[in-house]
């Protein structure tokens, strides 16, 4: 019986905990984001102190889950702002209403390109950039004499059989970006075959970016048996900074001319009760305070111009000359059909 | 006690609304089926050829570290599946990393201790004078059992392979990483099409189509109360011939050492660096943090488990209504029914509006683990609750004890053997969830399964190493678990002995 006490004591423990919790709600904005955001504790403390507005981060899972839950959710949003919509998933968000418009005046420190993506709704706010690229593993190709694929078209030659691992880009955001690398690179009607050509030169696909770049990849923890992995462009200084032991290079390079570029975006959600705060969240989200602190938390590309960027950052991060882009409503209206037609080539 | 059923009809409910219309005429959709399908029945018969040889011996025998061995076999099961994945797709040859083989293998691993825990307890309890006499008679060992053992074993064999198979059905994180793409399960299709192809109404369709299975499967294979049943766990034999008990004793560390396999790995892996032993990756304050967050969720989670799990068992074991019984048995079932990511959106969808606007309440999470511990607590309670004779009761109230004092000196002191098992259990499978409460939204609380998903989704050996150690104090905290409620079990016995 103790038990039934001691239970019930706990619900009533539990729902008085949330009367409190209603009471101090004003003040404070509610930012949702991905699992992987993971900024310097107490970065918000700054914002705190000159607004007096307190931020609550909540995860919401990957990418995708926080898209569908938002878009579940529209008009009656799980918080104020939203982290992390990228171009591949934009149109579907807009569509779907999921924003209340609005844009930074922050984005003047911004370049050309990345504001382009935002127009011309201007339903949310450029914040950091990144891309998508193989990765090789540099141990490997010296040790066994062979110069690293130097393109796309080099993947599937057959001296590089049997090595690269990629991800099935209907459960994986850095395997759609590469799927899309293909197609902006090959053409509406040059990828399929290229992509049978990968197939039969041994390229193996696995679930999502852990599998592939902890288990299968050779250049990393899992000292997997392929030396070719798609990743991103800032893992390789993401192996310095987290290096087990410590390291001074890192054990991995990128293929420049193999990237697709991502933009990342944060939006008011619509419904938020607190809308004129969460437009200064956002603003904050775009200052040059928040916008250094992204290099070596997030491992992306800040997007104002004024940021600084650490050195370890610089030296290793590969900024691809000419990435392939895509014009993100171009993907939402191909996306199934592009994903399908690759599942049947690449999986059955 | 219903407290818990609104949450569940909100959450059947959400389900529906999504269209369902979608009729499964696709001939991949088929295919996966029949893969999931299969893969299920294989992995459920490989469990129960290593678990029943592992129930027998160490429900029947008594021998050294007996205790401690059976505490292992508990471990895998309450790991986070993606771990295990992980684990094993490391130890695989390079050829064997995916595909169908790995996934069973997984299965097996991860689902022993559901064998172990549901037969072994009954076997626990098997008399023995049957098989006493059929020996006598001169039975050989064989038909011994042929004849008398699996006849009364037989209700729980097929209750703990129902159990299995759902588990292999609706399996998640082990299939993502070890099926790999070429062979999707219905669940993670069911996560494709809701969170990649934004396509609701075909995700539900196939969450129900998986909940019609799974509940076919579970109304195969519920069984009334067994009989033949002795009211005390009998004492374990021991084995008079040396060579025998040896036998026995190998036996069973085999199958403790292949349990601990991958966790012994994967700890050396957390203290092993190229400069030598580390214990850096045991530092990180983060770490601590979040096994305190864990912790104390877990307890919640517990005591949530145990207060409704306690309430709809006695309401099972007391009514008379078999109809009524099933019911109930159905309807505490339906947290490992529906499928994770159909729970995860129902929280999601069910506590959005006001008065009822949870959602990133630090306390949805203890409430979803216990939801997803609930059908244990219900399965483990409810047979030890029908088995206390009801003339014991009668008699108590004919000698004029009142109906409270008949609850605490006869009910309660044989209920605490399966309230303590169940209380690790609820304990346990809240320190590894990762299913449904993965899907809530969250604040900075992060318990230690977010923390190595977490972590294993960046770059970086370090990051990996901390992710490892992670999993090594889950798994640790496991076994510590397991072995308490072995050790101390003995104890209450004796104190609530009437």
């Amino acid at each position: 019986m103790k038990k039934y006490i001691v239970s019930l004591l706990c619900v009533v423990a539990v729902f008085s905990g949330c009367a409190d919790n209603k009471v101090q709600a004003t003040k404070k904005l509610t930012l949702l984001a991905y699992d992987s955001f993971t900024p310097t504790k107490g970065i918000f403390s700054e914002f705190t102190k000159k607004t007096g507005i307190s931020v609550d981060v909540v995860l919401g899972g990957d990418t995708g889950q926080l898209i569908s839950k938002a878009i579940l959710t529209s008009g009656n949003p799980e918080g104020d702002v939203l982290w992390g919509v990228d171009n591949t998933f934009l149109t579907r968000a807009i569509n779907e209403k999921i924003f209340a418009p609005y844009t930074s005046p922050l984005t003047k420190n911004m370049a050309a390109d990345v504001i382009e993506l935002t127009q011309p709704e201007g339903a949310v706010t450029p914040v950091d950039s990144g891309d998508v690229c193989v990765n090789y593993d540099k141990k490997w190709f010296s040790e066994h004499n062979i110069t690293p694929p130097q393109s796309l078209a080099d993947l599937a030659l057959p001296s590089y059989k049997d090595l690269l691992v990629v991800q099935n880009p209907a459960s994986s955001s850095p395997g759609l970006a590469f799927l899309l690398s293909t197609i902006s690179s090959f053409g509406e009607n040059g990828w399929q075959s290229y992509w049978k050509k990968l197939r039969a030169n041994g390229a193996k696909v696995v679930d999502g970016w852990t599998e592939a770049y902890t288990i299968e990849f050779s250049g990393s923890s899992g000292k997997g048996a392929r030396p070719l992995v798609v990743s991103y462009a800032s893992s390789p200084p993401a192996e310095v900074v987290f290096s087990d032991p410590p390291v001074s290079k890192p054990p991995t390079g990128v293929i420049n001319t193999t990237c697709f570029h991502q933009v990342e975006f944060a939006g008011i959600l619509r419904g938020s009760k607190n809308e004129k705060a969460a437009k200064l969240l956002v603003d904050y989200l775009a200052s040059t305070t928040f916008q250094s602190d992204l290099p070596l938390t997030l491992f992306v590309n800040p997007v104002n111009k004024s940021a600084t960027i650490p050195d370890v950052f610089t030296s290793f991060a590969a900024r691809p000359a000419k990435p392939y882009t895509m014009d993100p409503d171009v993907i939402e209206k191909n996306r199934s059909t592009w994903v399908d037609t690759w599942s049947s080539i690449a999986l059955r | 006690m219903f407290v818990l059923w609104p949450t569940l009809v909100v959450l059947s409910k959400s389900i529906d609304r999504a269209s369902l219309f979608h009729v499964l005429s696709n001939s991949q959709l088929r295919q996966m089926l029949w893969f999931t399908t299969w893969q299920a029945v294989l992995s459920t018969i490989g469990t129960l050829a290593i678990g029943l040889p592992a129930a027998l011996v160490l429900s029947r025998y008594s021998f050294k570290l007996r205790q401690m061995i059976r505490a292992l076999t508990f471990v895998p099961f309450v790991l986070p599946t993606i771990v295990v994945g992980i684990a094993f797709a490391s130890l695989a040859p390079t050829h064997y990393k995916s595909g169908p083989l790995p996934l069973i293998l997984a299965h097996i691993y991860l689902n022993i201790a559901v064998v172990v825990r549901i037969v072994g307890n009954r076997w626990e309890k098997l008399p023995t004078a049957f098989n006493e006499s059929a020996s006598l008679l001169g039975a050989r060992p064989f038909t011994n059992f042929r004849t008398i053992t699996f006849p009364l074993l037989r209700n729980s064999i097929i209750g703990a392979s129902g159990i299995v198979f759902v588990f292999c059905f609706s399996t998640y994180g082990a299939a993502r990483v070890l099926a790999g793409p070429r062979f999707p399960t219905i669940e993670t299709e069911i996560y494709r099409y809701a969170f990649y192809i934004g396509n609701m109404s075909q995700a539900s369709a196939l969450v129900v189509w998986q909940l019609l299975v799974i509940l076919l499967v579970l109304a195969l294979t519920y069984r009334q109360k067994n009989i033949f049943l002795s009211q005390r766990t009998l004492t374990p034999l021991s084995c008079e011939r040396r060579n025998k008990r040896l036998a026995y004793f190998v036996c069973s560390s085999l199958v403790a050492l292949v349990t601990l396999l991958p966790i012994v790995i994967l700890f050396f892996s957390s203290v092993h660096s190229t400069q030598g032993f580390t214990l850096s990756h045991w530092q990180a304050g983060e770490l601590w943090t979040s096994f305190l967050t864990s912790l104390s969720i877990a307890l919640v989670a517990t005591l949530l488990a145990l207060f409704f799990g306690c309430s709809s068992a006695f309401a099972i074991a007391y009514s008379t209504q078999v109809k009524y019984q099933r019911m109930m048995q159905s309807l505490t079932s339906l947290p490992i029914v529906i499928s994770a990511v159909a729970l995860g959106l129902g929280y999601l969808l069910a506590f959005r509006s006001s008065p009822m606007n949870w959602r990133g309440s630090f306390w949805l999470l203890p409430i979803a683990h216990s939801a997803v511990a609930l059908p244990f607590v219900v399965r483990i309670i409810t047979p030890a609750a029908q088995e206390i004779q009801p003339e014991l009761r009668e008699n108590a109230l004919l000698l004029g004890a009142n109906p409270w004092k008949v609850w605490t000196s006869i009910d309660l002191p044989c209920l605490l053997r399966p309230i303590a098992v169940a209380a690790s259990f609820a304990f346990s499978i809240s320190l590894g969830e990762f299913g449904a409460s993965s899907l809530l939204t969250r604040n900075g609380h992060q318990t230690l399964a977010m923390r190595i998903g977490q972590l294993l989704s960046r770059p970086g050996e370090l990051l990996q190493k901390q992710a490892i150690a992670s999993s090594c104090l889950l798994a640790f905290s496991c076994i510590a678990i397991a072995l308490t409620v072995e050790y101390a079990m003995p104890l209450i016995r004796h104190k609530g002995k009437l």
